[in-house]
């Protein structure tokens, strides 16, 4: 290990503090950022390399026209697989572990702000993975393409689980996603390094928490869309069969509502890391921040408005085109400032070009290209020529492993010192380089060539008179060149871990602070904590790790053994409070094997399980949430560098208190894209009006309305209470509303089950109108729940009037079960008129 | 949070608009809806003219109040950032409705 000398006592309480258990039992319940970030990396990399072989198999198919080399079904599997992979296990895991890794050391923090969410999401990550895996290795994998297109996805035309096991399979690894979305932004806007105002942050932390917020809003319409393609395909229920009131294009707008926003929430972070790295190869500041940060969130959002060209040639009108055409080629104006920023960065410093280098210009190259053809394809006449051809497929691979692969790989090589403390080996890697840039350009560049000859993208084969078989044989050779360079990439990788030198403290010379930690890192990453005036705090101190280690910042003690971090004002970086963050536990493992078991049983169809699942799902959270908190009073520690905080629990503007925001934020977005589905099967689909409408819900909803409300209200004067110190009263109060919750829900459930409901596998009306009677009754079941478990914390002394931070999450779920109730219930009593 | 709630916010306005006029393109184009009665000027398409150019009058007010008022915004970078977004926000959201003056809406 490469560090400085520390100070012996402290690196033992420390240590003790820090360091996972020991052992199988450490590898179980270690919660550790560090280690879970390297873990989804490894991961992430061996999920890589198995669509990497699925993509030889099907450059070996293509090679020869009429080849036999597998099947039809067999293909249609391995283009899936490979899809599905490269997309949810290979390019959001990435990144999640790479900024997993890394967003604790490069703000100043010594862990992410829920580590055991972290490591909740990898469990998920590596059960959902599993599913996916097992079924190619029963040859039961799905098989209708990375977007599961309906109705080939339904159950008429794919009777068998293939498509369930894409459906459950990636609903469980975007469960994971989320978890890290929430944890990546409330990490970035809550534990910085004090003084590390927003616009001093690096750049990386600016992109992830842009891609952690799109993540937060992209990804809930297609876990409803996988939700209600499941229930269609288990329970009949049609929200996308034409024949009762479905439609099979509210699965494409659901679909790309995720899949387009998708690609700038794999390209973000990338970017994230070339604004970074650039400026170390070209020993310079990056030039225009700024304007970075600007167009850092117009690309954000814009890309939430383009999700229309992937469906131009589904028979919409000329003006919806046409605003969605301008809006795609819009999206190229942010893209552009962010490479004029990185061109003039390099134009202003002086370039070396290390490996990390070669790869930031095949990065530029490659994704240029990419970005081009991405313009043709925003221009509406163009893209109904080149629709679903090869074309397609190149333009993507340009996108995605110019904006994507090459800028991880120059991340990969950059931060191996940092996590292996080894140096590189020279020349092994810049012959990867070579080999994968032209390999691919073999690859893809001639694929588009083939496209605009015709050829369809997915056909398992072609025939010799089409005039294509040269150019797929030389795109099969480009590819099986790229796949050795990779290979050649993950030994240097693998070498460099076992054989090669010690590294330097700081190789690269970089001036973020994840180069201030020992390399490689200690669980703890700073014996204490640094504070910065500027975006480049190496810069400013060279020495800064010396000082560090030496305990010369904040919290270099320790006490109660509590591992703490700091909390700050999320715009100014004014330190607010002692964050004390939880340690190993074999909670996040067992809270994923609970969850598992729920898509495990809905996958066998053994649908009477699955509240037993539920049921542990609810048990093991309780116990995790009942872990936290304190019942002592502390008042304001010291922090070091003569400030004084109180701990995160005795205030009121908590990481728990943003994660749950964003949670609900998450989940409105899906209720809005519910509606949105209510709304667009009414005005668009056929087959409508439906057969039969609900019957009168006025008392019912009338009944959840008032008692919904009545138990908002309840929690608001308990909560008044509890900083009046009249605990027994808030207990009687929270008793109260909690008990008004469950009125509520017995109400939802007379109009689900009282006869009013039309028969829901006859039309998609009554199936809709279902689903959202669920979402409500679900959410006010949850919110009974937090309100008895929030007595029962009053109960036993864990809220005070100092601390009383869990009773303001448990009144934002209250509240929105509230008002979704009164959406919900306010849309229903509307759409009763429904012929 | 409120400087990026200020820059997102540019762009916020833009998916709103965007999103809007969409949606009630699809109602006057949905079967036996407006585009059946074949008038050129109609509700819906009244509702997106209005629903742009509130869009556009509220992002120039915007601007105007960063250009005017100095003291309740972030000075810096932050202010720059903010002001930016606004005017790049405005002119997306000048292009993209464009299309509303299409001659036909549904065809």
């Amino acid at each position: 290990m490469t560090e400085p000398l520390l100070d012996p006592r402290l690196q033992r309480d420390l240590d003790r503090i820090w360091s996972p258990e020991p052992g199988w039992r450490g590898v179980l319940t270690n919660v550790n950022h560090t280690d879970i970030g390297k873990r989804f990396m490894i991961a992430a990399v061996v999920y890589f390399s198995v669509a990497g072989l699925l993509a030889m198999l099907i450059r070996a198919q293509l090679a020869s026209p009429r080849s036999a080399f597998v099947g039809p079904e067999i293909y249609g599997q391995i283009f899936t697989m490979h899809g599905t992979l490269m997309m949810f296990m290979f390019a959001i895991p990435m990144f999640e572990g790479l900024a997993l890794y890394l967003l604790p050391k490069m703000l100043g923090s010594r862990d992410m702000a829920f580590p055991r969410i972290g490591a909740y999401g990898w469990w998920c990550y590596v059960f959902g993975g599993a599913m996916l895996l097992g079924s190619m290795l029963v040859g039961k994998a799905p098989d209708g393409g990375w977007f599961m297109y309906t109705p080939l996805s339904s159950r008429t035309y794919t009777p068998g689980i293939n498509a369930d096991i894409w459906l459950l399979g990636a609903t469980f690894v975007e469960i994971s996603a989320i978890c890290a979305a929430v944890e990546i932004a409330v990490t970035v806007l809550k534990l910085r390094a004090p003084g590390m105002s927003l616009v001093r942050m690096p750049l990386f932390a600016w992109y992830m928490l842009a891609t952690s917020l799109m993540m937060v809003f992209g990804f809930p319409p297609l876990i409803l869309g996988s939700v209600l393609l499941e229930v269609e395909r288990a329970f009949g229920w049609p929200f996308f069969d034409p024949t009762r009131g479905g439609d099979s294009l509210l699965w494409q707008h659901l679909f790309w509502l995720f899949g387009h926003p998708e690609v700038y929430i794999i390209f973000l972070p990338a970017a994230g890391v070339v604004s970074t790295i650039l400026p170390v190869m070209a020993r310079t500041r990056i030039v225009g921040y700024g304007w970075i940060v600007a167009s850092i969130f117009a690309l954000a959002i814009l890309s939430f408005g383009l999700w229309v060209h992937h469906m131009f040639t589904v028979g919409i009108p000329h003006m919806a085109l046409a605003f969605f055409s301008v809006a795609s080629t819009l999206v190229a104006v942010p893209t552009a400032v962010q490479l004029f920023a990185w061109i003039a960065t390099l134009w202003q410093g002086r370039p070396e070009l290390k490996l990390p280098m070669l790869y930031l210009l095949g990065m530029f190259s490659v994704f240029v290209m990419g970005g081009l053809t991405g313009v043709m394809l925003a221009i509406v006449p163009f893209n109904w020529q080149a629709h679903d051809t090869a074309f397609v497929t190149a333009h993507l691979h340009y996108v995605l492993i110019g904006g994507f692969v090459f800028p991880i790989l120059a991340g990969i090589v950059h931060w191996l010192p940092h996590v292996t403390g080894r140096a590189r080996i020279p020349r092994l890697g810049e012959a990867a380089f070579w080999l994968i840039f032209l390999g691919f350009h073999a690859t893809f560049l001639l694929m588009h060539l083939v496209g605009l000859m015709g050829m369809r993208r997915r056909i398992d084969t072609y025939d010799a008179a089409a005039g294509w078989t040269a150019i797929n044989l030389l795109s099969s050779v480009g590819a099986f060149v790229m796949a050795f360079g990779f290979a050649l990439f993950l030994a240097d990788c693998v070498l460099q871990r076992v054989v090669n030198r010690r590294s330097g403290q700081s190789p690269w010379g970089g001036t973020t602070l994840e180069w201030a930690t020992a390399v490689p890192p200690r669980s703890y990453n700073f014996a204490s904590l640094p504070a910065v005036s500027s975006r480049d705090p190496l810069m400013d101190e060279p020495r800064m790790a010396v000082r560090l280690a030496r305990g010369g910042g904040y919290l270099a003690a320790t006490r109660y053994g509590w591992r703490e971090t700091l909390g700050v004002d999320t715009t100014t970086g004014r330190i607010l409070q002692i964050v004390v963050l939880p340690g190993s536990s074999a909670l996040p493992i067992l809270l994923a094997g609970a969850t598992g078991s729920f898509f495990l049983f809905m996958l066998a169809g053994l649908y009477g399980l699955t509240p037993l699942s539920l049921v542990l799902v609810v048990a093991i959270s309780w116990r995790w949430a009942w872990t936290t908190g304190s019942t002592s009073e502390h008042g304001e520690l010291p922090a070091g560098l003569g400030s004084s905080v109180p701990p995160h629990f005795e205030t009121q503007d908590t990481p728990g208190w943003w994660a749950s925001i964003f949670t609900l934020s998450a989940n409105g977005t899906f209720l809005a894209s519910l509606i949105f589905g209510f709304a667009f099967l009414w005005v668009v689909a056929p087959g409508w009006p439906p057969p039969a409408c609900l019957g009168p819900i006025g008392t019912e909803t009338a009944i959840a309305i008032l008692a919904s409300t009545a138990g908002s209200a309840s929690l608001a004067v308990a909560r008044r209470m509890v900083q009046r110190g009249s605990l027994g009263n808030a207990i009687r109060l929270g008793a109260a509303a909690a008990a008004g919750m469950g009125v509520a829900l017995v109400a939802v459930a007379a109009i689900a089950f009282g006869g009013t409901l039309p028969i829901v596998t006859d039309h998609a009306y009554a199936a809709v109108a279902a689903a959202l009677l669920a979402y409500v009754a679900m959410h006010l079941a949850l919110a009974a729940l937090m309100l008895a478990y929030g007595t029962a914390r009053i109960g036993t002394g864990y809220v005070s009037p100092r601390r009383s931070h869990e009773l303001a999450i448990i009144g934002q779920w209250t509240h929105y079960a509230t008002a979704t109730t009164l959406l919900i219930l306010v849309i229903l009593f509307l759409a009763q008129s429904c012929r | 949070m409120r400087t990026v709630l200020a820059i997102a916010g540019a762009w916020l306005v833009w998916a709103f608009v965007l999103a809007a006029m969409y949606a009630l393109h699809g109602m006057a184009c949905a079967p036996g809806g407006e585009a059946d009665e074949g008038r050129r000027i109609t509700m819906f398409w009244s509702l997106m003219v209005g629903i742009w150019a509130a869009a556009v009058l509220a992002a120039l007010l915007m601007l105007w109040i960063l250009w005017r008022g100095p003291s309740q915004w972030p000075g810096g970078v932050s202010r720059k950032v903010v002001a930016g977004s606004w005017v790049a926000a405005l002119a997306a959201m000048l292009l993209t409705g464009v299309p509303v003056l299409f001659p036909q809406a549904c065809g």
